[in-house]
């Protein structure tokens, strides 16, 4: 029982089970927040609450990603594996704009 | 004034002087263009361009710059900022040869809806049909084979 207990100890620390998971919503054409710090390997759901498509995207350095454009009701999930700058942008409401502070 | 008929008469000449001012001072379209800002706000766009092809390219150029360059590019060739993101890459708009009426679709609808890149997002939630119009006629406009 007890060699059970760290073996699963170690499972999780090697799967990066302290990983946390956030979640920024989109609703009335904007982010719910206009930045948001995560730690590397930590993951952040882009929710679509609005009416309309959104398609998020980055083109930084430490994560370049683009989410494709989806509805109301989904949400697609970035995983940040390096610590930088993170810019998010929707390319069909240029006005919608985040930053993602990725910390090591 | 006493005289309500002489008021009259000096009140028709004075808007006759306005609008003939307004006339001489409209540009040629092709020269307009060079001299407006581009705004749609702008007095000169409006004095020279209203309800014309070349007023509704205007917009369309406008319209272009805030959703498409990303992609598109400024000048419509496909290398855009975000271009990189994309396979297949955007489409060089200038080299399009497609009829209206399905640029039109593929800009509602997006790329994925018409067996196309599934980059080019739907806009017809953003876009009105006036903005899709001008839209259009701009990109008629940049189009190397017309």
């Amino acid at each position: 029982m007890k060699h059970s207990f760290v073996l699963l100890t170690m499972i999780l620390a090697a799967t990066g089970a302290s990983a946390k998971d956030y979640i920024v919503d989109q609703k009335d054409k904007q982010f719910s927040q206009k930045s948001i710090k995560v730690k590397v390997g930590d993951s952040v759901d882009f929710r679509n609450s609005d009416t309309v498509s959104h398609n998020i995207f980055s083109l930084s350095e430490t994560k370049s990603f683009d989410l494709g454009s989806y509805p109301q009701g989904q949400s697609k999930r970035v995983t940040f594996d390096k610590p930088g700058k993170v810019e998010v942008e929707c390319s069909i409401h240029p006005a919608m704009q985040m930053v993602v502070e990725v910390e090591k | 004034m006493k005289h309500p008929v002489l008021k009259s008469v000096l009140g028709l000449f004075a808007v006759l002087a306005l609008s003939a001012n307004a006339q001489e001072k409209r540009m040629d379209p092709a020269a307009a263009i060079k001299t407006c800002s581009g705004d749609v706000s702008d007095e000169c766009v409006v004095r020279h361009f209203k309800d014309t092809v070349e007023a509704s390219v205007i917009r369309g150029r406008l319209v272009f710059a805030n959703y498409c360059t990303l992609c598109h590019g400024k000048e419509g060739k496909g290398d855009g900022r975000a271009a990189r993101l994309h396979t297949p890459p955007p489409f060089n708009l200038t080299k399009s040869v497609a009829p209206r009426d399905y640029i039109s679709q593929v800009v509602r609808k997006g790329g994925e809806a018409m067996n196309r890149g599934k980059g080019m997002p739907p806009w017809s939630d953003q876009l009105t049909d006036e903005q899709i119009g001008d839209t259009l006629n701009f990109l008629y406009s940049i189009r190397e084979y017309k």
